[in-house]
C-alpha cells in the first residue's frame, strides 16, 4: 500500500521508514548547529554580565543577546522538537510518515525563516531582543523570518497529526497510542495554538515594520506576544516530559506506574497551561486584577498539578524498574546501583532535578501577582528559565541524543567515556549557573543590561560585593556549562562524521 | 512501556497507596496557592493599584512638563528636581534614555504616581527596595505609593529599550 | 480492537484519546480566557481624565 521504504530496527522491532528517518536526522542536525551558534553567543554574554570581565561593548552585547535568544530558545529547541514529533509519530506508531513532502516544506520554511532572522540580527538590523516589543522596530525581514519559521513548525505539527491519523486508520497499533506519543501529541496541540498566536502577532507587526500599518498597540502586542512566547515554553515542558518517559524506558526499561495518571496529567497541560502566559504582564497597565489573578491561577493551578504528577511518576517508574532488576535492599539500593554511567540516565535525573527543584519552584513563586513585583525583569528571571529550558529541556534533549545516534543515525557514539561525563559537566554547572544568576537577581540586578552599574548614566548604582561574588560564580559555572555544551556538539557531530557504522 | 501502545481498559487500574497520598498532597497544595493569591490581593499592601488609562506620549509629556514647572526646586545632573505636595498626582516620564524628573517625596505621605513612556517600553526598577513595574507607551499606569523609608533610590530601566538602555538611570529621594 | 468484548472502556479513556476534543477545549479555554478577555480589557481602557479635550 505504501511505496515508502523502511528498515526494521533490530533493537525494538519497529519499522523505521526512510522518509521519517531522514527528516528526523536533518531536523536534529540543524538543531545542533543552532545550539552551536547560541553557545558561541553565550560566551560573549556570560563574560560581559560577569561585571569584572565585561568583555563585549554595549552594541555587540545586545546583538549577541538577541541572537542567543533566537538561536537557542527558538531554533535549537523547535528544530529538535520537530525531530521528536516525527520520531514519536512515525517510528513509535510503526507507521509511514503522512505527506513527507509537507515534512520537507516544514524543514525548508523553518530553515529559511531562522536563517533570515539570524542574518538580520547579525547585520545589526534587529537589535530588539527576541521579544521585539513594539514600538521598538527591526527591519521587516526579521519578522518575516519568524513568520516563515512559525508556519513551517505548524506544518510539522500537521504532518504529526496526519501520521497519527494514518496509523489509526491503517491499524499499525492497537488500543491507545504509547505514552510518549501521547505526550508528543499534547505538545503538538499546544504548539499549533501557540504558533497560531505567533502568526497573529507577527503578521501585523511585519506589516507595521514594512510601513503598511500606521501603529501598533504596545500593550496588546505584549499580551499577544506572550501568548506565543510563553506558550512556546509549554511545548518544551510537554516535549521534555515525553522525553523523560522515553529516557526512562530506553535506559532502564521503566514502565509508567499508572498510565491514566500520566495521561490525565498531559491533558491537564493542554487544557490549562496556556493561560500561564499571563505572568509576563502582571506589572503592566491595561489588564485588570481579575484577568491577572484568574489566569495566573492556571485554573486552580491544575497545570502545576500536572507537573507535580509527572514529578512523581517519572522517578517512580525508574525506581520500580530498577527494583525489578533485583536492587531491593533498603530504601536506596536501587538509587546507588542505578546506571549513572549511562549519559541518558544521568541526563534524565539531572534534568528532572533542575527543572523541578530550581526552575519549577521559582516559576510558581515568581508567577504570583504580588511576588512578581520583586522579580520582574531582574536576573532572577533568566536564572529561573535557564533552569527550566536549559537544565530541563535542553539536557533532556541531549540525553535523548545518545540513543538517537545509534538507533536512528546508526552510528556508535565516539568517546563513550566523554559522553559519560557530559551530562554532569553541563547539567551540574548549569544548575550552579542558574542559582547564582537568581541570587544576583535577588539584589535587584536587571536582566538584559550591559552594565548594571549605570556606567554612562547620570547616576551610578552599587549592588555591593555579594552581588559581584554571585556574578563571578555565575561566570565560572557558565564557562563550565559552555564547555559541557561544546562537548555535546563535538561528540554528536563527531559521531555523525567518524562514528562506527552499525549494520542492521 | 511508555513506547508501546496499551490495550483498552487502562483507566480501570487502581492507584496505589503512595500515589494516592502524593496526589492528595499535591492537589491540596495547588488549592492553597490558588486561594492565597486573590486573598492577598484583598488583604495585602504589596499590590498593583490596578488603575490605568490610555494616553498618548504627547499628552503625557505635557502633563509631566506642567508638573515639573509647578514644583521644580532645582536640577540634578541636568534633570529637574521636583518636590510635590502630599496626596498629589506625580509623574515619571520614561524616554530613550532618561527618567525625569527626579522626585523628592516625604516619608509617610501618599502619592499617585503616574508612569508612562513617550517612546518604547521601559522598565521601572526601584532599587534597592527592588520593586519593578512596566512603563508602556500609550498607557498611564497609576500606582498609589506611600514611601516609608528615607533615603536615595535609583530608578533603573530594566526593559531593553535600545542602545542606551543601561544608561537609563533615574533618582528618587525620600526624606 | 473494538471486539474485545468484556473489557470495560471508561469514558475517560475515550475522552483522553480524543485528539480533536482536547484540541478544541485547549483552544477554547486559552483563547477565551487569555486572548479574547485580555484584548477586550485593553480595548476598553478609557482615556486619561487628566486631559480635558
Ligand atoms: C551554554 C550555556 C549557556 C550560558 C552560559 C548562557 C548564558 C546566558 C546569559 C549570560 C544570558 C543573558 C542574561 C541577561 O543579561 O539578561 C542569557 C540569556 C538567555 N538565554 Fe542563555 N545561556 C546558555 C544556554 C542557553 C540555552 C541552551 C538556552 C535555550 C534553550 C538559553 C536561552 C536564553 C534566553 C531565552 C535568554 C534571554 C534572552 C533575552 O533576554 O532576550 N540559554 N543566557
Ligand atoms: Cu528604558
Ligand atoms: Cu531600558
Amino acid at each position: 500500500m505504501s511505496a515508502q521504504k523502511f528498515r526494521t530496527c533490530p533493537a525494538t522491532g519497529l519499522k523505521i521508514y526512510s522518509s521519517a528517518e531522514t527528516l528526523i536526522q536533518i531536523n536534529a542536525v540543524t538543531a545542533i548547529v543552532f545550539l552551536l551558534v547560541g553557545g558561541l553567543t553565550a560566551i560573549g554574554l556570560l563574560l560581559t554580565r560577569w561585571q569584572a570581565v565585561h568583555l563585549l561593548d554595549d552594541v555587540l552585547f545586545y546583538r549577541a543577546l538577541t541572537l542567543h535568544g533566537i538561536a537557542m530558545l527558538v531554533a535549537w529547541i523547535v528544530f529538535f522538537e520537530m525531530a521528536i514529533l516525527y520520531f514519536a509519530s512515525a517510528v513509535l506508531l510503526n507507521c509511514r510518515l503522512a505527506t513527507p513532502f509537507i515534512g520537507w516544506l516544514q524543514y525548508i520554511l523553518m530553515l529559511v525563516g531562522a536563517g533570515l532572522t539570524a542574518v538580520m540580527i547579525i547585520l545589526g538590523q534587529a537589535d530588539v531582543m527576541f521579544t521585539s516589543y513594539v514600538p521598538l522596530q527591526a527591519a521587516h525581514w526579521y519578522y518575516l523570518g519568524i513568520i516563515l519559521f512559525a508556519v513551517g513548525a505548524i506544518l510539522g505539527c500537521c504532518v504529526f497529526f496526519g501520521t497519527i491519523g494514518l496509523a489509526k486508520h491503517e491499524k499499525t497499533y492497537e488500543g491507545s497510542m504509547p505514552l510518549v506519543t501521547y505526550g508528543a501529541m499534547c505538545a503538538a496541540i499546544i504548539a499549533i495554538l501557540t504558533l497560531a498566536t505567533g502568526a497573529l502577532t507577527f503578521i501585523p507587526t511585519w506589516l507595521w515594520a514594512a510601513g503598511l500599518i500606521p501603529m501598533m498597540d504596545a500593550e496588546l502586542y505584549r499580551l499577544m506576544f506572550w501568548g506565543f512566547g510563553h506558550s512556546t515554553q509549554q511545548i518544551n515542558v510537554c516535549a521534555m516530559v515525553a522525553c523523560w518517559y522515553l529516557l526512562g524506558t530506553l535506559t532502564v526499561g521503566a514502565v509508567p506506574v499508572n498510565e491514566k495518571v500520566s495521561r490525565a496529567a498531559f491533558a491537564l497541560y493542554v487544557l490549562f497551561i496556556l493561560i500561564a502566559s499571563e505572568h509576563h504582564v502582571l506589572v503592566d497597565p491595561g489588564l485588570s486584577a481579575a484577568h491577572k489573578t484568574w489566569n495566573t491561577g492556571y485554573f486552580m493551578h491544575l497545570a502545576v498539578l500536572a507537573s507535580m504528577i509527572h514529578a512523581y511518576s517519572c522517578p517512580a517508574a525508574t525506581e520500580v524498574a530498577l527494583r525489578k532488576k533485583g536492587y531491593t535492599k533498603g530504601l536506596f539500593e536501587w538509587l546507588k546501583k542505578a546506571p549513572w554511567g549511562d549519559p541518558g540516565f544521568s541526563s534524565l535525573w539531572i534534568s528532572m532535578f533542575g527543572f523541578g527543584w530550581i526552575g519549577g519552584i521559582t516559576g510558581v513563586i515568581y508567577g504570583t501577582e504580588q511576588l512578581n513585583i520583586i522579580v520582574h525583569n531582574t536576573l532572577r528571571i533568566p536564572g529561573h528559565f535557564h533552569a527550566t529550558v536549559v537544565v530541563g529541556t535542553t539536557l533532556a534533549f541531549m540525553g535523548i541524543t545518545w540513543y538517537v545516534l545509534p538507533l536512528i543515525f546508526r552510528r556508535e557514539v565516539i568517546f563513550p567515556g566523554l559522553a559519560r561525563i557530559q551530562p554532569y559537566l553541563f547539567g551540574v554547572s548549569m544548575c550552579v549557573f542558574s542559582v547564582a544568576m537568581i541570587m544576583a537577581g535577588v539584589s535587584g540586578v536587571s536582566r538584559r543590561s550591559w552594565d548594571m552599574n549605570g556606567m554612562d548614566g547620570p547616576f551610578q548604582v552599587d549592588f555591593g560585593p555579594m552581588t559581584d561574588l554571585f556574578l563571578a560564580i555565575m561566570g565560572v559555572a557558565g564557562i563550565l556549562a559552555i564547555l559541557g555544551g561544546a562537548l555535546y556538539v563535538l561528540l554528536a557531530v563527531g559521531t555523525l562524521l567518524i562514528g562506527k557504522k552499525i549494520e542492521g | 512501556m511508555s513506547i508501546q501502545a496499551i490495550k483498552p481498559g487502562w483507566w480501570q487500574k487502581p492507584l496505589d497507596g503512595q500515589e494516592k497520598i502524593w496526589l492528595s498532597i499535591a492537589f491540596v497544595w495547588c488549592l492553597a496557592i490558588t486561594i492565597i493569591m486573590p486573598w492577598w490581593h484583598v488583604v495585602g499592601d504589596h499590590n498593583m493599584s490596578g488603575e490605568y488609562h490610555k494616553i498618548t506620549g504627547g499628552d503625557f509629556s505635557m502633563l509631566t512638563d506642567q508638573f515639573i514647572e509647578k514644583y521644580q526646586v532645582g536640577m540634578d545632573e541636568g534633570i529637574p528636581v521636583v518636590v510635590p505636595p502630599a496626596n498629589s498626582d506625580i509623574f515619571l516620564r520614561g524616554a530613550q534614555w532618561e527618567w525625569d524628573p527626579v522626585l523628592k517625596l516625604k516619608a509617610g505621605s501618599t502619592y499617585r504616581l503616574h508612569l508612562s513612556s513617550i517612546d518604547v517600553n521601559h522598565g521601572v526598577s526601584i532599587q534597592p527596595v527592588n520593586m519593578n513595574f512596566q512603563a508602556v507607551p500609550g498607557y498611564d499606569s497609576i500606582l498609589t505609593i506611600t514611601p516609608t523609608t528615607k533615603g536615595e533610590y535609583r530608578i533603573i530601566c530594566n526593559e531593553f529599550c535600545g542602545a542606551g538602555h543601561h544608561a537609563m538611570i533615574g533618582k528618587l529621594i525620600v526624606e | 480492537m473494538d471486539n474485545e468484548g468484556d473489557v470495560k472502556v471508561s469514558y475517560w479513556e475515550v475522552f483522553l484519546d480524543d485528539v480533536g476534543l482536547l484540541f478544541f477545549l485547549g483552544a477554547a479555554i486559552y483563547f477565551a480566557l487569555y486572548i479574547v478577555w485580555g484584548a477586550m480589557e485593553i480595548a476598553s481602557v478609557s482615556y486619561s481624565p487628566l486631559i480635558v479635550k
